[in-house]
């Protein structure tokens, strides 16, 4: 653009800026690489087993895993070396997925081949899973109007008083380095499960500042007698919950929190299942499906 | 046990029910405590007593509502249904259900409690219109004077984890007054009004649609939840087709009375409620069986409302003081009478303390 008003650098300076950069270093080679996604990850919490398992140790993850399974999805891989805050709004589970696989992708997307992926956060899960197996009808799977509903308060019931229960025995273990780190990840206090909020420490009239929460213990254990004891009721001896055809989220719920109760170290919580003969052999049939849809992404480790 | 001779109060093992007191025309100010009230009104009429009391340290579990007879105590809604269900005297409500319904019935009271409770909660606590005008004042005439200037806050933060979970607890107003109490502290030090409108001004376009947004989303929460039970209801009286109430009619009528009969400033939750009107009906249809003519209303042990500081001190709960307020009469000569009076008197000193 050779404007006549447009300035120019003088001669001497354009040679003087010439001579830099003066030299320019090799390109660093980080070992954190960015791993090229070919199938879709999901990522979790560690499992109990670290090489015999890919089903997580944690509620929520395994929810969806056993969605995914269930919905007919095989051949998810599995992460755990994520840590929660690494992940979306810090709760995992995560789907890292392949761009082509996504119901929107136009077609250069899919035809594209270098693993670019797309993370989608726990919410997005059942929409991504529509695009690939076919959305549910407005039913979503449940025998009819009546059953939809009552999954609904199911679904309650199990968040709150079970799982209640669940994080009230989980073995909150504090090691030094957890303390001194400056990444938090803070899991879902009893206080969120609880319908009526719990009293402080000391009272609630008391001069001290409300600290730490007085939680009913007798209270959180007989509702989640009641609410197993209901369970087993209802799933007599069907196939599905609620006399379904088919899997559907409700059972997949219900299987994890099962298979967490029945993993966790506290006698008390899994004595009221394992009583039930019903529903142990229910999750020993779905585990056997679940367990088939996922392969374990990460090599076994000597030492991490 | 020697019959006549003990005291009639230990003989007969009188249940007392702590609630939170009345207010307005609410039964009770806490919703667990009116479903309890409706409960035992419905199971064991005329045999129980009412005492309202605003010290929630009362109990071991720190929660009222609570109930007790002679030593034993439960507290919580769960725990003092199932223990009323015991007792061999009491009127069953859950008899008769056959097992799919009687399966049922622990699911929908959990759901009713948790989402229907998050409704109510949100009405009486997170919305600042209700806060200021209603609940807060309540709460102020309920407790004695050291006590009313701290305890209803915490109240309110002690709603506000679980709010937060599950988004009831409508973040646009609280940041609007985070706004405000800046501007106002920018008056003091800046005396300059233009700074201050344009502050507002920018800013009432985002704040007031996110507020529009998020009172839709209360709304929808609220219609999703009505829908299912009025499908539920049907045009039955009761839940299930019953001709008596049940526990989750108990609870659910509990619920609706509160929202009902308590005249909030700002009702979005109540409004969507009255557009139900099988569920308004169902409510007084529950109300009126339990307080039918016939049916003796409970007795209420009036609690001296005294200003005590040492309510403030979290005292260890001993049975060796003897600052002894009696309101039992002695009991007669026998030693194991005097026994069981003496440690029925210690755990009356040990719940007053």
């Amino acid at each position: 653009m050779a404007s006549p008003f447009a300035l120019s650098l003088p001669q001497p300076l354009r040679q003087f800026f010439s001579l830099f950069p003066l030299y320019t270093h090799p390109p660093v080679d980080s070992p954190d690489k960015a791993l090229p996604v070919s199938s879709p990850t999901l990522w979790i919490h560690v499992p109990w087993s670290t090489d015999a398992d890919v089903l997580s140790s944690d509620v929520e993850c395994l929810k969806w895993q056993a969605y995914l399974a269930l919905r007919g999805l095989s051949d998810i891989s599995i992460r755990w070396d994520v840590s929660a805050d690494g992940a979306l709004d810090n709760r995992l589970p995560n789907l890292h997925i392949p761009l082509k696989t996504l119901s929107g992708a136009s077609q250069e997307v899919k035809a594209q081949d270098d693993g670019e992926g797309e993370l989608l956060p726990a919410h997005l899960i059942p929409e991504w899973v529509d695009g690939r197996v076919g959305a549910l009808d407005g039913l979503e799977g449940y025998a009819n109007e009546a059953a939809r509903d009552e999954s609904r308060a199911w679904v309650s019931l199990l968040e709150g008083n079970v799982h209640a229960a669940l994080m009230l025995h989980q073995p909150s273990s504090l090691s030094f380095l957890e303390i001194i780190s400056p990444y938090k990840a803070k899991p879902r206090s009893l206080e969120t499960v609880v319908t009526q909020p719990p009293a402080p420490l000391f009272g609630i009239s008391s001069l001290l500042p409300s600290y730490g929460t007085h939680v009913n213990v007798e209270a959180i254990e007989q509702q989640y007698k009641e609410a197993i004891a209901s369970l087993s009721e209802r799933l007599g001896t069907d196939k599905w919950f609620l006399g379904s055809s088919s899997p559907t989220a409700l059972d997949a719920l219900v299987f994890a929190y099962l298979h967490s109760i029945l993993h966790s170290k506290e006698h008390t919580l899994r004595f009221e299942v394992t009583r039930r003969v019903n529903l142990v052999a229910w999750e020993r049939r779905i585990q056997s499906q679940v367990r088939g849809a996922f392969r374990s992404a990460q090599p076994a480790q000597p030492s991490s | 046990m020697s019959g006549s001779k003990l005291s009639p109060s230990i003989t007969s093992r009188d249940l007392v029910l702590h609630i939170w007191p009345k207010y307005d025309s609410v039964l009770s100010f806490d919703v667990a405590s009116s479903a309890v009230l409706l409960y035992l009104q419905l199971a064991l009429p005329g045999q129980f007593s009412v005492a309202y009391s605003a010290n929630p340290k009362l109990p071991p579990a720190g929660q009222l509502p609570f109930l007790t007879q002679g030593i034993d105590h439960a507290s919580g809604l769960g725990p003092i249904v199932s223990y009323l269900q015991k007792l061999h005297h009491a009127h069953n409500l859950d008899a008769g259900l056959n097992s799919v319904h009687a399966a049922q019935l622990a699911e929908h009271i959990a759901h009713v409690q948790a989402n229907y409770g998050d409704l109510v909660n949100h009405m009486l606590y997170a919305l600042k219109d209700n806060w200021a005008r209603v609940t807060k004042p309540a709460l102020v005439s309920m407790l004695p004077v050291p006590q009313r200037y701290t305890v209803p806050a915490r109240i309110r933060e002690s709603h506000k984890v679980r709010l937060q979970e599950v988004d009831l607890w409508d973040v646009p107003e609280e940041s609007e007054e985070e706004e405000k109490d800046e501007e106002e502290e920018k008056h003091h030090r800046i005396v300059s009004r233009k700074r201050r409108k344009k502050k507002s001004g920018t800013n009432a376009g985002p704040l007031q649609f996110k507020q529009a947004f998020g009172r839709e989303k209360v709304v929808e929460k609220a219609k999703a939840l009505f829908n299912l039970y009025d499908r539920l209801l049907g045009s039955h009286r009761f839940f299930n087709g019953r001709e008596t109430p049940t526990t989750l009619d108990v609870v659910f009528a509990a619920h609706t009375h509160m929202l009902l009969d308590l005249r909030l400033p700002d009702p979005p939750v109540t409004t969507t409620l009255e557009s139900y009107p099988r569920l308004v009906v169902h409510c007084r249809a529950v109300l009126s069986s339990a307080f039918s003519p016939g049916v003796p209303l409970p007795p209420t042990i009036q609690r001296s409302k005294l200003s005590s500081l040492r309510r403030l001190v979290p005292w260890p709960k001993s049975p060796k003081k003897h600052k002894l307020r009696r309101t039992v009469s002695t009991p007669e000569t026998s030693t194991e009478a005097q026994q069981a009076g003496q440690r029925y008197r210690e755990w009356m000193l040990w719940i007053r303390i």
